[in-house]
């Protein structure tokens, strides 16, 4: 398996609070897969760690950029990594437009001294069709819905032109047709050659929207194809509690796709 | 008044405070936007230990008082530095809350600042121009000469080339410091440099307002300008533009008129732009957005 | 001296009744309120003043501590509109509401005690001259009676309605689900303390006011969590910064003020570096454990993980990557460690954990789920 990003015995810990014990997990490039576990498990800490956001105690993280060689330092990894973050810590009322905050996503690009000229708020433009939402251009952030601004956030991680994109709960909020369209484009996205990974909450939706699975509670639980690392007997070992609904095909039998059931879990 | 603005020294205390005025006012937005607003209070309070100290050394070394802002402005950076570093790193590595190590912090600096004021007042033999320290605790405009107005420029041209420089870093790192860090930004580097921004945009109204009275030449344009533009480029210009003229009016007035201390008179001409914009302001105004209910 | 002894009684009483304000500030997070009403209060002094032309009246008091609960109330204001930051707003009114004094006393009041010194730093040693006689009996300075009487009115207050003030201090919406009215105790709270700024303002100024109020408190925060303890010992923090600032002071011969807040900061300092539990030192020292302690079991873990495997050197070398976070310094330094504390054994094939190893890391995983 091609792997995108790799941890080695990777151990985070917050004074007397141990947030990743050992963790020895991968993400496979040019695949959708979700960072699950229960509250506290270490699933943000585990994005900010690749990131280099969070002191570590023990452990190699391995990013291979865009060229399929391992980033040679942290500057190359975050710059092929497109990051989007839980839209509770950002300033809503911040006095910026949607524009603005896509095309922050070119900062990286640019020099001292340089603005964001044409090229790149045409390239924002486009990230925004690609969400759907060029008409909201010109709003302030402040004046949109949770749905809409993680579309925009989305948005800003398209034009930094990553090829590993990290969201920090994306569904957190959000109503259900967003979420399917989200999904969508998330999808379109791995088609495209890139490599997705999510902190994921709703157990019900992981067979229909994840191919690869990393199962957490702060020691690695399991990781691999979601068939394989996403069973009942480790989503209890997660969890820590017995007889949990994992997903609809859990009652039929058939794997994943055809679910009868609502996305939207919220 | 016409006859006055004719008079050569109101002449460069008028231009002096509307140039600080207006490099506060786009300074504070940072501070404005970050929440840091208490922090620039206890920053200009924590400068005065530094004028004061800087003052004193000043004529240890050079045998006289020496009250040019080219030695008070470096003590009032270094004491304000010190005051915001201790801060972090009592708070950051205790479980003392930020408002309470700032309270400490501000207690500790001003309050050592203003002992050491009066002790070099009650040397008995004074230092010659130590009357007018204790115009740094409500400001006094009149006092600006023409080199001191080289200092102010210098600090305006400093903090101007670094925020257009870096304006697309400081810009996302305002917004969004987590988001920053994820880009593989350096984040101390950065908030060093903000922090810097921070104590440059109070240091240089220290003489003008005064260090108690300063926060207000800080956050009050930028709260205002804030009301008018849903943009961080017009929001910095529009404070500048607030505060220059409500400082440069300020100055005039407090040197027009006697019993008129520079730093109140300003502030409260600060407040009632920052009334008027809450009030008025389209979209975001409280009358307006009332009228809109009834509509 | 005599006269010495009454100031010094007053400073007391003032840092009292700071201290205790204070540890309810420090709880709720409002910290920097105090420094707010300390500078908010000086319009509302000026007017009356200028009214009266008396320094004692009572009414002085009360327009001053209504001029601070303006001030909160306005602050609220700005915040509830929903367009100014909560911080900046303190920011503004404060700095508005001072100035409007200032210049209310610089025009209005030329030549009485409301100059720029006494604004900032009262005036402790003019406080003293003023007499409280009863009949012809001289009972000692008015302040420090007013003060007294604001401390056992604070007293009071605490005792009597503690229950309320700690729910709504703690857990202000679980408070008004109880029926505990948070919002009335918040507001008499707040009255109180207003008054007390006001009464503290003539003898400490506004930088004693904000010294007394958040220096003591906090240190005591450093020592202890429980709220009735964290009032005591700021009491006696603040009597301590009291006393020291006092003699240091007359020593120094200069005004009380500055060198009150002073040691006030000295105080929290020293607390801050030798607080048992929670200061700098034990912070660093307890810190040290945790990561050794951590460090430990995690070389346990992987000396668990590779017991299959035969050779010494797999496991000597723990993440074979290039910015491998474990030096090969500190991974022989742990080994050594563990071996000494014979949680682990050395063997031909490498090591393997004893008993007691077995348990340490079941314990420490244990702590996990």
């Amino acid at each position: 398996m091609e792997s995108a990003i790799k941890t080695h015995q990777l151990t985070v810990s917050y004074g007397v609070n141990t947030a990743l014990w050992n963790v020895s997990a991968y993400i496979p490039a040019h695949q959708v897969s979700a960072i699950i576990g229960p509250n506290g498990a270490g699933k943000s800490t585990l994005l900010k760690a690749i990131l280099g956001m969070v002191p570590t105690v023990s452990g190699d993280i391995e990013v291979i950029a865009a060229d399929g060689k391992p980033a040679a330092n942290r500057a190359a990894a975050a710059s092929s990594i497109g990051y989007v973050p839980q839209r509770s810590t950002v300033d809503w009322d911040f006095p910026i437009t949607v524009l603005d905050l896509v095309l922050m996503g070119t900062y990286q690009r640019l020099r001292w001294f340089q603005r964001p000229g044409k090229i790149q708020r045409e390239e924002a433009l486009h990230a925004l069709e690609e969400v759907q939402m060029q008409d909201f251009a010109r709003r302030q952030i402040g004046q949109l819905s949770g749905g809409q601004q993680q579309r925009v956030f989305l948005a800003r991680a398209f034009v930094q032109n990553a090829s590993i994109y990290l969201l920090d709960e994306p569904f957190a909020g959000v109503d259900a047709k967003t979420e399917a369209m989200i999904v969508e484009i998330l999808h379109r996205l791995r088609d495209a050659g890139k490599t997705v990974s999510l902190v994921h909450h709703d157990l019900t939706t992981v067979r229909r929207y994840f191919d690869h699975v990393i199962l957490l509670n702060k020691q690695l639980v399991s990781c691999g194809p979601t068939e394989s690392a996403y069973t009942p007997e480790y989503v209890q070992k997660a969890y820590g509690v017995e007889g949990m609904q994992l997903d609809g095909s859990d009652r039929n039998g058939s794997d994943g796709n055809g679910s009868d059931r609502d996305p939207g879990n919220v | 008044m016409f006859e006055l603005l004719q008079d050569y020294t109101v002449q460069v205390v008028v231009f002096g405070s509307a140039v600080t005025g207006g490099t506060s006012g786009a300074l504070g937005c940072f501070a404005y936007l970050r929440r840091q607003s208490l922090i620039g209070d206890v920053i200009s309070h924590s400068s005065l230990l530094g004028i004061v100290g800087f003052f004193w050394l000043g004529f240890l070394i050079a045998g006289d008082g020496i009250k040019s802002l080219w030695l008070l402005i470096p003590g009032a950076i270094v004491a304000g530095l010190a005051a915001m570093l201790l801060t972090q790193w009592i708070t950051s590595s205790t479980k003392i809350k930020p408002d309470a190590g700032l309270g400490v912090m501000l207690a500790i600096f001003f309050g050592s600042g203003l002992t050491m004021l009066r002790i070099i007042q009650r040397l008995s033999t004074p230092i010659p121009g130590h009357a007018g320290l204790e115009d740094y605790l409500f400001g006094m405009a009149a006092a600006m000469t023409r080199s001191d107005l080289w200092m102010i420029g210098l600090l305006t041209v400093v903090s101007f080339l670094c925020v257009l420089g870096s304006w697309t870093r400081l810009k996302i790192l305002t917004f969004d410091a987590e988001y920053a860090a994820g880009l593989g930004l350096s984040t101390r580097l950065w908030e060093f440099l903000m922090l810097g921004l921070l104590v440059i945009g109070i240091v240089i109204g220290l003489q003008i307002v005064g260090v108690v009275l300063m926060v207000a030449m800080l956050i009050a344009p930028a709260s205002a300008a804030r009301q008018w533009t849903n943009s961080l480029g017009s929001m910095m210009a529009l404070a500048a533009v607030i505060g220059s003229a409500c400082a440069g009016a300020g100055a005039l007035i407090s040197s027009a008129k006697s019993g008129m201390p520079t730093g109140p008179v300003i502030v409260i001409l600060l407040t009632l732009v920052v009334v008027i914009s809450v009030l008025l302001s389209p979209g975001r105004g409280v009358l307006m957005r009332r009228r809109s209910l009834v509509h | 001296m005599f006269i010495d002894i009454w100031t010094l009684a007053i400073a007391l009483v003032t840092a009292i009744s700071c201290s205790l304000c204070g540890g309810l500030l420090i709880v709720n997070r409002n910290a920097m309120v105090s420094e707010g009403l300390s500078h908010a209060v000086l319009p509302g002094l000026a007017i009356a003043f200028w009214f009266l032309r008396d320094y004692s009246s009572p009414w002085l008091l009360i327009s001053a501590a209504a001029c601070g609960l303006l001030m909160v109330w306005l602050t609220e204001a700005f915040v509830r509109s929903g367009v100014v930051e909560s911080d900046a707003s303190l920011g503004i009114v404060f700095a508005g509401m001072f100035s409007l004094g200032v210049l209310f006393a610089s025009n209005y009041l030329k030549n009485t005690h409301f100059h720029s010194d006494c604004i900032i730093e009262g005036n402790l040693s003019l406080a003293v001259f003023d007499r409280f006689e009863l009949g012809t009996l001289y009972l000692g300075p008015k302040p420090f009676y007013v003060m007294l009487g604001i401390l056992l009115l604070q007293l009071a207050f605490i005792t009597i309605c503690y229950k309320e003030l700690k729910a709504m201090l703690f857990d202000s919406e679980l408070a008004s689900r109880f029926g505990l009215r948070p919002k009335l105790f918040q507001l008499l709270w707040l009255s109180i303390v207003s008054v007390t700024t006001v009464a503290a303002f003539n003898v400490a100024g506004s930088i004693l006011i904000v010294a007394l109020m958040i220096a003591p408190p906090t240190a005591a925060y450093l020592i202890t969590v429980r709220l009735s303890s964290l009032l005591v010992l700021s009491v006696v923090l603040g009597c301590i910064s009291a006393v020291a600032g006092f003699y240091s002071a007359l020593a120094m011969d200069v005004s009380t003020t500055g060198p009150i807040a002073s040691a006030a900061g000295l105080v929290f300092l020293a607390v801050l570096f030798f607080a048992p539990g929670r200061g700098l030192l034990a912070a660093r020292f307890l810190n040290a454990r945790q990561n050794r302690d951590t460090l430990d079991c995690l070389v346990l873990q992987w000396i668990q993980d590779s017991k299959l495997s035969s050779s010494e050197s797999a496991v000597n070398q723990p993440g074979q990557g290039k910015d491998s976070e474990l030096s090969a310094l500190r991974w022989r330094s742990t080994v050594e460690r563990l071996l000494a504390s014979n949680l682990i054994t050395r063997h031909d094939q490498g090591f393997s954990l004893t008993g007691a190893g077995e348990a340490k890391l079941a314990a420490k995983l244990a702590d996990f789920s």
